[in-house]
């Protein structure tokens, strides 16, 4: 019988990974100018979709309820408050990151 | 060995799903798409007994996929989605209509239970018969009666567990809007869902829905009564409901057998019961009690349900006094109440005179 955490542990690599990526995509998203920012604002709306959904899966509360929050922000055309949850979302995969590393 | 394919874009999810599926070593994931268009040609490749299908996709959505599986390559499909599946939407609803005969949001490891969960129902749902979809089908099987305007019997209690919304849908879409009975419908489903799917109701049917809460309910006739949350559906006197917050009975809250029971009590033989798709006890009980009573009860035909096990078992304990398609279920309350109101106004003995009714209805 596999325990929660070595379950966790096992895809805590594969989450980072897809998660970082998604990061990155939404990132350019907002970096992107004036034009089509409500088409890049929902590409970034998807991206944060996923990673909330996969963080859910694996428990990682705090990225599922920024990557939430921010699905939210970006479907209602809140660029300033996507950036700043983007921002936490980097934290909170730092976080994660070096939980791994230290356990 | 249960054997499964997984659409699901997200590759994460993908792998998740595998661990928790094959866990108890009964399930077997065999192959899997990463968009709607993958969908078919991997089902039609591997065959499996059952497929997790997510919603959000790229391209073909999961709306879309399961439609086009269901016409080309039919298969018992389980949605295994995100938090869209919230209080507020009725994608899962919309699935189940296009043909999927559940849906349940993706599990979280944190959750023994949520993993559970999805294994029981994967199992529930492996290899259930389901059918090719043609378009308007149902409408061509479809009778027209008269509708009159006083009722044969006072309620109509409907039970409906896996599987079985497409057909309370089928059901209260048949009915007219001069509907001559108040309909209670108890639909085994997490409580989170449970407002999304009276608003799902609300849209396909001309009667209102209504949400039973804990203060009594003055119902009238054509009015569709649903439990509120965390709570069982009793009638305390003839024409008032209320939602009865009490512990679950035999594990299920709101229970079947709860709302049979109390109307069994309350109304006798001036009443119909029925019982839906689903697995499971949960309903038998309190069906036979209402059968008892002399109220006229009808279970799914088992071999139309979307998952027989409950009304399979409601025929052959002889809970139900007959087995019928949900859309002949409809066509027979219409056309009860017509026969009814044109022979007398006083309480019917339900299942004599619907024995003529039935007569000239198509059996399976």
């Amino acid at each position: 019988m596999v325990s929660i955490m070595e379950l966790r542990e096992s895809f805590r690599a594969p989450f980072l990974q897809l998660a970082w990526q998604r990061y990155t995509r939404i990132v350019e998203s907002l970096g992107k100018g004036e034009k089509g920012e409500v088409s890049e604002l929902r590409s970034a709306a998807s991206e944060l979709h996923c990673l909330s959904g996969e963080a859910s899966m694996l428990d990682f509360k705090n990225v599922a309820e920024l990557a939430r929050v921010g699905e939210k922000a970006a479907r209602e055309g809140d660029r300033a408050q996507v950036t700043k949850l983007v921002t936490e979302i980097h934290t909170a995969l730092k976080s994660i990151e070096a939980e791994g590393s230290s356990g | 060995m249960i054997r499964v394919v997984i659409v699901d874009d997200s590759s994460l999810s993908r792998m998740i799903l595998t661990k928790v599926l094959e866990a108890d070593g009964d399930i077997k994931v065999v192959g899997q798409a990463t968009n709607g268009f993958e969908a078919v040609p991997r089902i039609q490749e591997h065959k499996p007994d059952l497929v997790t299908m997510d919603i959000d996709m790229p391209g073909q959505n999961g709306l879309e996929t399961i439609e086009s599986v269901m016409r080309t390559s039919p298969v018992p499909i389980l949605v295994v989605t995100g938090e869209r599946l919230g209080p507020e939407s009725d994608l899962g609803f919309r699935a189940i209509q296009l043909g999927a005969l559940d849906f349940m949001s993706k599990p979280s490891i944190a959750d023994e239970g949520s993993m559970t969960r999805l294994r029981a129902q994967v199992r529930a749902l492996a290899g259930v018969p389901v059918f090719l979809h043609k378009a308007d089908a149902e409408e061509s099987g479809r009778r027209n009666y008269a509708i009159p305007e006083a009722p044969p019997f006072s309620v109509v209690a409907i039970a409906s567990g896996a599987g079985g919304s497409k057909s309370v849908a089928t059901i209260l879409g048949s009915l007219p809007s001069n509907f001559g009975a108040p309909i209670v419908v108890v639909q085994q489903m997490p409580d989170r869902f449970s407002h999304a799917f009276a608003k799902y109701l609300q849209g396909l049917t001309s009667l209102r829905v209504t949400t039973v809460e804990a203060m009594p309910h003055d119902c009238f006739p054509g009015e569709v009564l649903m439990p509120g949350s965390d709570s069982h559906v009793y009638f305390p006197r003839r024409g008032v409901v209320v939602g009865l917050n009490a512990e679950p009975y035999a594990g299920q809250r709101p229970s079947a057998t709860i709302l049979f029971r109390s109307v069994a009590e309350t109304y006798g033989s001036d009443a119909c019961g029925i019982i839906l798709s689903g697995t499971g006890t949960d309903g038998l009980e309190g069906l036979a009690t209402l059968r008892s009573a002399g109220a006229l009860t009808l279970a799914e035909s088992p071999t139309a349900a979307a998952v027989a096990d409950t009304p399979a078992a409601a025929m052959k304990s002889g809970a139900a006094s007959r087995a019928l398609t949900a859309q002949m279920i409809a066509n027979c309350l219409v056309s009860a109440m017509a026969a009814m109101n044109s022979k007398t106004t006083a309480p019917p003995s339900n299942d004599a005179s619907l024995q003529n009714l039935l007569g000239d209805l198509p059996r399976k």
